[in-house]
């Protein structure tokens, strides 16, 4: 409640304050200020508050010998996530972590390079053509992922046009498929994230002003400079709400480096996958997501502050 | 230096916004574009500026062709219409950006920034963002912007559309002085013809996609050669003549001696009001005519004769309306249209 900047504030009796214009208690006030927010506190608190303290409880938690949830309470799965297993200790789990950001920062760039061109081909077309090509962007969002990486499966399979014109130049040999690879992890990641990042980029674009690139150019500007000075800025609200669409699910995907990266491309998302599934150890389970949601966390700060500090000098 | 453009054509779709055009501006000459919005000025200023490529027609800078250069390999500078300062950069940073682009060491760049900065009266502001400034200073900063890259040619798309009219006078005369001072050639768009009129050398008016009339700014006023120059200029008084002689028409006001030639059989001349004179003596009456209605203007009072014409005449002796008037016309001032 504002109430105290109010000017009248000092003015009332204490416990009173003035709230439009009317003499209020301020616990009254108080009350009907929770009433006013309740709804959506009620809504974080059942949606979000409340899962994230299941989540932390039960990586604290312990795993039964028929994949219950036994509520003994140790840091087993804290010492188990920085590699110490059963037998001894191993890099793997860092390993994916490692992963998993990595291929959620290198996701991330790629659709945003890719989606500047394609949010100026959208913005440049006619109003009646365009409707036509944002349905087209949007079509596969229509599908169901798993089908749609099956599509890629099929489409990078052996003796297909485009492993044939590898082949053809010698990449991979004749008769192999272009997956399991991190190539192929990262085509399909892209082909599902770059409508996340295009998208916003796109509505940033529409409103251009292109006066602002004009007078770059005018001013002996080219390339980057133009880009750097003149688009850059009046797209970053656009450019940051595209990178927390791809981020934050890109650092979480399990089906696409499942399907198309093999088993020995495993990323975070596919370790939290297996122990809620074909593992049953859900407290370790646990206590992987909450390792991801940090890791998120710190990508999107991160990804933040090198904008705010990149627009603050030049 | 001077520029030239030949036979400029542009169209958009159906629209032809450029019918042809030839312009010639002098070197170090104060040149203007004026016409009503849509006759296709602003287009040709880009096409000079390089923002925009004519479907054909030559450009020529200081006796270069530069009508397929790139704006940014172009010696011309712009002042944008909305200014169009980088709104996350500094003023000092706006006004040295075309010199850092052109890879000039920094420290120069920001002495010439700085002086510059001087030329528009404008020190003091060099850390500001310009939306911590008022519209006049924007202004200002985008003159230096352009002026701090000493172009050959500077161009100005109605630079003063967004101020006020008692500061729009005030910049008015400050940008003539400048160009005086700095000596370079400088083309401005405007529909204004009093801003015209004040600031520039030579002017050139455009209507629909072609150069109507170009000349000096006093020749252009005073012997407007079409019925649209003169219209555009407020001449207001348009009076059809019979040609009697090579310098006699006839009008329903009498024969008059005209100053020019007469080149039509049935055409129009035009009277400036504020040319003709209401007067006293019979023997200098060319007509008479009933005040319809009487403005009074301060200098000035404008009548609304019945006949359809406007004369603006000196103030100190009131008229009112309903008055009936002895008017004279100084035939010197009577301008013979071709058009």
């Amino acid at each position: 409640m504002a109430d105290n900047d109010h000017p009248n504030a000092e003015a009332a009796p204490k416990g009173l304050v003035i709230f439009n214009g009317v003499m209020k208690k301020r616990r009254a006030l108080m009350w009907r200020g929770f009433g006013f927010s309740s709804l959506g506190l009620g809504w974080i608190l059942i949606f979000l508050a409340l899962p994230c303290l299941s989540l932390f409880v039960v990586s604290f938690a312990t795993r039964g010998d028929y994949g219950d949830i036994q509520w003994t309470f140790t840091l087993e799965n804290m010492k188990r996530l920085l590699g110490f297993g059963f037998f001894g200790w191993s890099a793997d789990n860092l390993l994916i972590f490692g992963r998993s950001v990595v291929v959620g920062v290198v996701t991330t760039f790629l659709c945003v390079v890719l989606s500047y061109p394609l949010a100026f081909f959208l913005a440049m077309r006619p109003d009646r053509t365009r409707t036509l090509w944002l349905t087209v962007l949007l079509i596969p969002f229509w599908t169901n992922l798993v089908i749609r990486t099956y599509a890629w499966l099929l489409a990078l399979a052996p003796e297909m046009p485009l492993a044939s014109l590898m082949a053809r130049f010698e990449i991979i040999e004749r008769g192999q498929a272009l997956y399991p690879s991190v190539f192929a992890v990262y085509i399909g990641m892209v082909s599902v994230f770059l409508p996340f990042t295009a998208l916003p980029l796109y509505t940033a674009v529409e409103k251009l002003d292109w006066t602002l690139i004009e007078a770059a150019r005018d001013l002996y500007g080219k390339g980057w400079r133009v880009f750097r000075h003149a688009i850059l800025p009046q797209t970053l609200p656009g450019l940051s709400v595209g990178i927390t669409l791809t981020l934050i699910p890109a650092m979480g995907m399990f089906v696409i480096p499942d399907m198309l990266g093999g088993a020995r491309y495993m990323l975070i998302g596919n370790l939290i996958q297996q122990q809620f599934g074909t593992s049953r150890d859900w407290p370790f389970g646990a206590a992987l997501s909450l390792v991801l949601m940090i890791l998120t966390l710190a990508a999107l700060s991160a990804s933040r502050r090198r904008h705010t500090t990149g627009e603050a000098h030049r | 230096m001077d520029l030239k453009a030949f036979a400029i054509w542009k169209r958009y779709g159906d629209l032809e916004a450029l019918k042809c055009v030839d312009l010639k501006v002098r070197a170090g000459e104060f040149f203007t574009l004026l016409g009503p919005s849509g006759c296709g000025k602003t287009t040709l200023l880009r096409i000079i500026a390089g923002l925009e490529m004519a479907d054909s027609g030559v450009v020529m800078l200081g006796g270069k062709p530069i009508t397929w250069m790139p704006a940014n390999e172009r010696p011309i500078n712009t002042v944008f219409q909305s200014y169009a300062l980088f709104p996350h950069l500094t003023v000092l940073e706006n006004v040295s950006f075309g010199l850092i682009s052109r890879k000039v060491a920094k420290a120069v760049a920001i002495a010439k920034a700085k002086e510059t900065l001087d030329l528009v009266q404008l020190n003091g502001f060099d850390d500001r963002k310009p939306h911590q400034m008022s519209g006049g200073q924007r202004q200002r900063v985008a003159l230096a912007r352009a002026l701090a890259n000493e172009p050959e040619l500077l161009l100005l798309d109605e630079p003063m559309s967004a101020l006020d009219a008692k500061l729009r006078i005030q910049v008015q005369i400050e940008l003539r002085q400048i160009q005086q001072r700095l000596g370079k050639t400088f083309i401005m768009v405007t529909h204004d013809q009093q801003e015209a009129l004040t600031v520039s050398d030579r002017m050139a008016v455009m209507n629909v996609g072609e150069v109507a009339q170009v000349g000096d700014v006093r020749e252009v006023y005073d012997r407007p050669r079409t019925r649209f120059v003169a219209d555009f200029l407020r001449t207001e008084n348009f009076i059809a003549a019979k040609r009697t002689g090579d310098h006699q028409v006839a009008t329903e006001f009498g024969e008059w001696t005209v100053p020019q030639e007469v080149p039509w059989e049935e055409g129009m001349v035009t009277v400036r009001p504020e040319n003709m004179r209401v007067t006293q003596s019979p023997e200098r009456c060319d007509f008479k005519a009933k005040v319809r209605t009487a403005l009074y203007r301060g200098c000035y009072q404008e009548l609304l004769l019945e006949n359809g014409l406007r004369v603006e005449t000196e103030s100190i002796r009131p008229i009112a309306s309903g008055e009936e008037v002895m008017v004279h016309v100084p035939k010197e001032s009577v301008v013979v249209l071709h058009g």
